[in-house]
Formats: C-alpha cells, sequence, structure tokens
C-alpha cells in the first residue's frame, strides 16, 4: 500500500514538473547561423532554385514568364490549339497566392541574416556579400508583391492606398498588417540602397550592386518618381551600353548563359528547371502570336525582335505565328533606355525622351533612319492601352515608347504589368464557346484567405470579397 | 473511500498540468474552402463569334493553311 501511494505520488510530482518548453522546436542537428557563411546559407537555397529555373516568383522562370504572356495581348488565347497555357488572368488568380507565400518566405530568410548578422561577421568580406544580398534580395521581394498584391501608383494617394504587410523582422507571432503603398516604395528604396552600399560584385550571389540600381530605377520608376529614375537609368546605360546584331540574338536566346547587357537571369543551369523548360517550350507552340502584335512590326524581318521571336531559323518561315524567343526570368540594360525613354516624356522633355527612343530603334532596326515627333503614329484608338501611367490620354510619343517596349520585352514577363502600369484595360478571350473577361479588380492578385482569417484586420483587395 | 481519494488526486494532477494557453492552436477556418471563386463566363453572341471566326481564318492564311 505504501508502495502504491509513492508511486502516485511520484507520478503526481513527475506532472507538475513536466517540461515547460516541449513543443519548443531544438535545432537537433542543425546549425544556428552565427558566421556569414552560415548565414550565407539561407540565401543560397534561394539563389540555387534562380540557377536552376526552378524559382517563379521573385526573378521568374520559363513557367511563370509563359503564364504571364499567355494571358496578355501578346498570344491569341481565343486561337490556342489545346495547350494547358492559361486563357485567361483569372484563372491563375488563386495561383498567386502561392508566390505571396514564396516571396515571403525568402524575405523570412532575408530578415534573419539581417538582424541576426553581427557587426565583426558584417564587415568581412563575405559578410558584406551576405549582407548586401539579402538586403537586395528582400527590396525585390517587395518590389513584386507591391506590383502583384497592390494596385498601380497613383500620385498623391500612395499614402492611401493599400500596399503589403511590411515585415522587417523575425517573430512567429507577429501579425502584420497591410502598410501604405508610398511606406513601401519608401521601404523599398532604402533596402536596395544599403544593398548598393554594400557593394557586392560577385556574380555568384547574383543581385549585385548594379542588379540592386537596375531594381531602384525600376522600383523609382513603379512609383513615378521620373527624375530619380532617369538618374539611376543613366547611369546604368552608360556602363552597360545596348548591343545589337548577333551579339544581341545570343544575349536573348542563349538557354543557359547571362551574355551581353543581361545583369541577372534565371536558369544559368541545366538540371531539375530543365523539364518545366522544355514543357513550356512546347506548350507556347500551341499558342499562336495576336495578330494585333505581329502587326506592330511594320519593319518585319528587317527588326532583328521579329526574327528571333517568330522566325522559324531553321527554315526562315516566318508565316507560322509561333513563339520562337527564349523565355526565362531577366534584368537587361534595354529597359533602362525605355526607362529613360519614358520618364523624359512623362516629364514633358520630348527631344531627350524621342533620342532615347531612336537609339533603342536604331539598335533593333536594319538601316534605321530616326524619326522626328512629327513622324510618330497617331495614337491607334483600337489599342487595349488608351491612357498612360498617369492616367492621362496617350499621346504619340508615349504610345511609341510602349510599343517599343512591347516588342522589345515580348516573353519576358513584362507586358501583364505594362497593361496594369497604364490603366488596367478589359478584354476578353474566348475558350469552348464561353467569353471570359479579364477585368480591372483581375490586375490586383487577391491575398491568401488563411491570412485574412489569421491576421484580424488585414483587408483584401477589392473584387475577392 | 481511499480509493475515490486517490482517484480525485489523480484527476486534480492531471487538470493542474493542463495546457494553459489554450489559444496557441491557430483559430480554426469556418470554411475548407481557400480558393476565389471569380466571375462566371459567358456565352459568346453571334457577333463574338463572328470576330473570333475572322482571327482565326487570317491566322490559317498567314500559316498556309487556306
Amino acid at each position: 500500500m505504501k508502495k502504491r501511494y509513492i508511486l502516485i505520488i511520484l507520478f503526481i510530482g513527475a506532472c507538475f514538473t513536466s517540461c515547460k518548453e516541449y513543443l519548443d522546436v531544438k535545432p537537433y542537428g542543425k546549425v544556428i547561423p552565427n558566421t556569414a557563411e552560415e548565414f550565407s546559407a539561407l540565401l543560397h537555397s534561394t539563389l540555387q532554385r534562380i540557377d536552376e529555373g526552378n524559382e517563379a516568383a521573385m526573378l521568374g522562370n520559363c513557367n511563370s514568364i509563359s503564364m504571364y504572356e499567355s494571358f496578355t495581348d501578346n498570344l491569341d488565347a481565343s486561337l490556342d490549339n489545346g495547350s494547358p497555357l492559361a486563357f485567361y488572368a483569372g484563372s491563375r488568380l488563386n495561383s498567386f497566392m502561392n508566390d505571396y507565400r514564396d516571396l515571403y518566405k525568402i524575405v523570412r530568410d532575408c530578415n534573419l541574416v539581417i538582424e541576426n548578422i553581427n557587426e565583426k561577421e558584417a564587415q568581412s568580406d563575405l559578410g558584406k556579400k551576405v549582407l548586401g544580398t539579402a538586403y537586395a534580395m528582400r527590396g525585390i521581394c517587395y518590389y513584386n508583391l507591391i506590383r502583384l498584391f497592390a494596385e498601380p501608383y497613383e500620385k498623391g494617394k500612395a499614402s492611401s492606398q493599400p500596399g503589403v504587410p511590411l515585415v522587417d523582422h523575425f517573430d512567429m507571432d507577429e501579425k502584420t498588417l497591410r502598410s501604405d503603398l508610398q511606406s513601401c516604395i519608401d521601404f523599398i528604396v532604402s533596402d536596395l540602397k544599403k544593398a548598393i552600399e554594400n557593394n557586392v560584385t560577385d556574380n555568384e550571389f547574383l543581385f549585385t550592386a548594379d542588379v540592386s540600381r537596375a531594381y531602384l530605377a525600376r522600383t523609382y520608376f513603379w512609383g513615378e518618381e521620373w527624375d530619380q529614375a532617369i538618374e539611376i537609368a543613366d547611369a546604368l546605360l552608360k556602363k552597360y551600353p545596348m548591343i545589337q546584331g548577333d551579339e544581341y540574338v545570343q544575349m536573348i536566346q542563349d538557354q543557359y548563359n547571362r551574355k551581353g547587357n543581361v545583369l541577372v537571369r534565371s536558369y544559368r543551369f541545366s538540371g531539375n528547371g530543365d523539364v518545366s523548360y522544355e514543357s513550356n517550350v512546347k506548350n507556347l507552340q500551341s499558342r499562336p502570336v495576336s495578330l494585333d502584335f505581329m502587326s506592330l512590326f511594320t519593319e518585319r524581318e528587317h527588326d532583328i525582335r521579329f526574327n528571333i521571336s517568330f522566325r522559324n531559323s531553321l527554315t526562315a518561315d516566318i508565316n507560322n505565328w509561333q513563339n520562337r524567343k527564349n523565355c526565362c526570368g531577366r534584368v537587361r540594360t534595354a529597359e533602362m533606355c525605355l526607362i529613360l525613354a519614358e520618364s523624359h516624356a512623362q516629364l514633358g522633355h520630348e527631344q531627350q525622351a524621342l533620342t532615347y527612343l531612336n537609339d533603342l530603334r536604331s539598335k533593333r532596326i536594319e538601316n534605321y533612319v530616326p524619326v522626328t515627333l512629327d513622324e510618330l503614329p497617331a495614337v491607334n484608338e483600337n489599342s487595349l492601352i488608351q491612357e498612360d501611367a498617369q492616367g492621362r490620354p496617350l499621346t504619340s510619343l508615349i504610345q511609341s515608347i510602349l510599343v517599343e517596349r512591347r516588342k522589345e520585352y515580348y516573353m519576358e514577363g513584362d507586358r501583364w504589368f505594362e497593361l496594369k502600369r497604364n490603366g488596367r484595360p478589359q478584354f476578353w478571350s474566348a475558350s469552348d464557346g464561353l467569353k471570359y473577361v479579364t477585368q480591372q479588380f483581375m490586375y490586383t492578385a487577391p491575398l491568401p484567405k488563411d491570412d485574412l482569417i489569421i491576421v484580424k484586420g488585414l483587408k483584401q483587395n477589392p473584387g475577392y470579397e | 473511500m481511499k480509493k475515490i481519494l486517490l482517484l480525485l488526486c489523480i484527476a486534480a494532477g492531471t487538470f493542474m498540468t493542463g495546457c494553459s494557453d489554450v489559444d496557441e492552436l491557430a483559430p480554426t477556418n469556418q470554411s475548407l474552402d481557400k480558393t476565389y471563386i471569380l466571375p462566371q463566363a459567358k456565352p459568346l453572341t453571334q457577333q463574338e463569334r463572328d470576330i473570333i471566326k475572322a482571327r482565326r481564318q487570317a491566322y490559317y492564311r498567314a500559316i498556309g493553311r487556306i
């Protein structure tokens, strides 16, 4: 009997002394980062996925780029020959919630590096690379988040436009609400500037100081800070001038190598991404290019972009209307030329804008004769974009710049965001006898439902109530 | 009586060591559905069918099928 009582008392005692931290996560077999090398491992998992062509949300791969192209007016979804490509944005809106999660996972890793790397490690060569890369990646993730999940920037209203939750430190219990769009832009600019200060030049880290500068120009451009965009884009374009001819063709069509003035690109190594790449290349063959887009190439085969985008290099057949352009996520400096052209045009500097427009066209069109302002074609009332980024009616100059951008950045995932930036026009495509309309609210993706439930007060974008 | 007291002690001990923070669990979802329902597509009108047909014919002419 005594033994029984002793056992019971021991049992009750054991219950009272049970481990409070029993369910806490412990790093058995894993390292809590301490050195710069250990912190770099947090970033290298994402960098490796980019190199293998498996990362879709941050820089993009063939899968994500072809998705963005498939529901724009560059390809004619209504004439599709049975490909699995999306036929309108609505069919992919729910999948953007995966991008939201993926981007915030990268933000989390970057926050762990930025918050925890100690001063001594941060001053070492490797430490500066790791810290600079972390700031760059975080800034770029937030840039992608606002482009996908926030409405287009409106000057004067950005402080009241909803942005995305800004998470700048790791805290599992924190439930962050959305910041306004202007605060998001300022945060991205701050991160990219810190990345530039760390001056990463090692291309193994992908997001070098020049890549950060390119994204800074893009952020200023998206945020309609035309003067700031001009300053950064001009410096980058001078450092990495545009190329032409065979060099341009090799730069665009190389499946793996970063060539010419490409600052960063995805899919540098053959590996896990090969199957997805081949599959998307094949899918794109079943989706004809839109007649509206083809007709923009008035110089036809004298425009090098026409040849690499649609012309079959084996048969020289130019009539099959199928995509031939290599598809991967990349940042290259022709975009800086277009940013300069449009920024000058938005500021009313028409001659300067025209100079940059002619400069780009001269590198792409054989025997090019520069055009004057009077020779620019009138605004096409049948085209989808009828207003510029500031909501003003299109001018011939801005229309010409947007057309050049569409031709230059075909199959690089740019068109969707250009449609978003310039008025979010409504258009339709057909599939199986039904009409699917890309409505204005669809240009802004929905926040994940899980987050709305867990975070009280987190507001959803309009159209998804 | 002793058995009852014993059982009561064991029960008391079990209750006292129970989870103090029941809010540690995530809130339950009202619905399992995590996707958004988008506007329903409508059948094409004859005019819209004619537009698609014209585009298809232009495409076939361009690639030499007609």
